[in-house]
């Protein structure tokens, strides 16, 4: 969308000046949350915690386009490790065991995924979230705690310097800096590429070498790891992981991001979980009117502007380039 | 199990699985032609519910006439709906198609509760609820009976108006290929209306079966709708008689395997998905899509 001139230029992870003030002004902000507006601290670590799903789906729906209505289900798989780890072994070490077991979930999912398309994946996937659900609600309750779910206490997990709201924030602000850089890098590779080839021509990719299936199973693994951490960091920041609270109505919510924000660039899904995040913490108040707002944003973004809030931003940024023809 | 119990399990099993069929027909009929999964499909069924209810309950018209007026207004709401946004909406890929239906259906429910509250409410049935009648010592229940028999005359009506009538053979027209179509005269406008009008008749025709029997609220059509669509899949997505097939298929299996394990009632109808979707990835009687890439 953006002319390059060069291929250094396609190479630099933040490609124009406006794209390092916007990066700059937007670390400073997360830096300074806590300390200046410590109010505004719990729902900007869920924005935080949402857009490493969002960019983990869009890596999947976005860059792959394969379609998924079931990431609720890696979301549930991160929580509950983390819930059953906490007591036992360290965070750190409980986050690795989570990347692995969603990687491994992820890949195995995306096996079956690769013979589908369209509609068939649409509900496959949402069989896999709904099944995850049932899996956590319905086994005895000493495995998951049944439908009342489990509680996950944060001095459990980093003893009692790190109980604190506070501290837990930078964790959660640290992991995800950490994964956004690593999926502006994997963009930017011969993998994104592949991703991005896969979707566009799938015959095409597959005659310049790409190999589809295992890029198209490697997608799956790492949207499940993002949606898995995700999770991971969600527990300990509620509190509590209940089987009710990833419904299919997650999975649509994580897919509206993508959408919302601008489908198939990573910042278009951290977009995305912003906004979503806001109007979730502004519609709460809004009692009974949340579901009929939330839908019209949604409807009217998708009538309106398909690209998304990211698509507009670069449509707004050509034009002033190009101004006044 | 008791050769008794067998033949009740059964009957329970065709009663859903005709609900299921219903469902999983409009979702067919609607991705025939217009290529797009109506995630909505449940709020129009439930507008058609709501109408009924305030209609017979509230404001004493007579039952069949406050049906009727349930099912022409979620036929015309289905229309609208396709007419005045899906139509014009800027994404028109498969993707944001679907997402645009996820929308509607959230502001739809939003705007369903608002006006008819969340509390239950219970919608009157051409017969009682309990009543049974008993045949030769097996004691069926009316209502199962009603349903079953409903869901068959839609069924037939349903393929005598695709395969008989002169809107149903410009409906395989524009499913075929929208373009020539186009080309050869069809108002294909109208066409995608009066599909997505009929598939609205259905669902909701489903749901006003199905709420009798249990209580009205703005959730309940979530698990017939996502049933539905197993029941589409594992039919296959293109194949009207695989809708049948596939509703019944899950609603026996279901009352049977849901009478041992009621726990994983939900996950058995993915869990059937995916067997099938592993060994015919386009369903029993779906047929591959030819696409040019």
């Amino acid at each position: 969308m953006i002319l390059k001139e060069h291929y250094e230029q396609d190479l630099r992870l933040v490609a124009s000046r406006q794209g390092w003030i916007v990066f700059v002004l937007l670390i400073a902000w997360l830096l300074l949350i806590p300390q200046l507006f410590p109010a505004y601290a719990y729902p900007v670590a869920l924005f935080m915690v949402y857009s490493l799903v969002a960019i983990g789906l869009n890596i999947l729906v976005g860059f792959t386009g394969q379609i998924s209505l079931g990431h609720a289900g890696f979301f549930a798989i991160g929580a509950y490790t983390i819930a059953k780890l906490a007591p036992i072994i360290t965070f750190p070490a409980a986050l690795l065991v989570v990347v692995v077991l969603c990687a491994v979930i992820g890949y195995l999912v995306g096996i079956p995924a690769l013979k589908l398309e369209g509609p068939y994946l649409a509900i496959a996937t949402s069989g896999f979230g709904l099944a995850v659900q049932q899996f956590f609600g319905n086994t005895p309750s000493d495995w998951f705690g049944g439908q009342s779910g489990l509680n996950v206490e944060k001095s459990q997990l980093f003893g009692d310097l790190f109980a604190r709201d506070r501290a837990y924030y930078y964790i959660i602000l640290g992991v995800v800096l950490l994964m956004v850089y690593m999926a502006f890098n994997l963009a930017r590779s011969h993998i994104g590429r592949a991703f991005v080839a896969v979707r566009d021509a799938e015959l095409a990719a597959q005659t310049s070498g790409v190999n589809v299936a295992q890029i198209k199973t490697l997608a799956f693994a790492i949207s499940a790891v993002y949606a898995g951490v995700g999770g991971a960091l969600f527990a300990p920041l509620l509190g509590i992981v209940s089987p009710e609270s990833f419904s299919l109505l997650l999975s649509v919510q994580f897919l509206s991001m993508i959408v919302i924000g601008g489908i198939g660039t990573v910042a278009g899904g951290i977009l995305g979980a912003g906004l979503v995040t806001v109007l979730q913490d502004q519609l709460a108040q809004a009692g009974g009117w949340s579901g009929l707002l939330y839908g019209l944003v949604v409807l009217v973004v998708m009538i309106v502007e398909p690209l998304g809030l990211y698509g507009r931003w670069v449509k707004i940024k050509l034009y002033w380039k190009a101004w006044p023809f | 199990m008791t050769f008794e119990q067998a033949i009740r399990l059964l009957i329970i099993g065709v009663e859903i699985g005709s609900i299921y069929a219903l469902v999983a027909l409009s979702v067919v009929l609607l991705y025939r032609t217009s290529r797009v999964l109506n995630f909505g499909q449940g709020e129009l069924a439930l507008l058609a519910c709501f109408l009924t209810f305030t209609l017979t309950s509230r404001m004493g018209v007579p039952l069949w006439l406050s049906f009727l007026a349930g099912l022409a207004a979620s036929a015309v709401a289905a229309g609208a709906f396709y007419f005045f946004l899906m139509r014009r909406a800027k994404a028109q890929d498969p993707m944001g198609l679907l997402i645009l239906t996820l929308g509607f259906s959230l502001f739809a429910n939003g705007g369903l509760s608002l006006l008819f509250g969340v509390d239950n409410k219970q919608l009157p049935g051409f017969v009682d609820v309990i009543e049974t009648w008993t045949i030769g010592g097996f004691s069926i229940s009316k209502n199962s009976v009603l349903v079953a028999v409903a869901g068959l005359i839609l069924m037939v009506a349903l393929y005598l108006f695709v395969q008989k009538s002169k809107i149903g053979l410009a409906m395989r027209a524009v499913s075929q290929n929208p373009e020539v179509a186009k080309a050869l005269g069809i108002p294909v406008n109208l066409v995608l209306v009066s599909s997505w009008a009929v598939a609205a008749i259905l669902g909701s025709a489903a749901a006003l079966l199905l709420a009798p029997a249990i209580s009205l609220n703005p959730s309940i059509m979530l698990d017939p709708l996502n049933k539905g669509f197993a029941a589409a899949v594992v039919g296959g997505m293109t194949s009207l008689p695989g809708a049948v097939l596939g509703g019944y298929l899950l609603g026996i299996i279901e009352a049977y395997v849901g009478n041992f394990v009621p726990a994983f009632k939900l996950a058995l109808a993915f869990i059937l998905v995916i067997l099938v979707l592993v060994f015919r990835p386009h369903g029993l009687l779906g047929e591959k899509e030819t696409r040019r890439a």
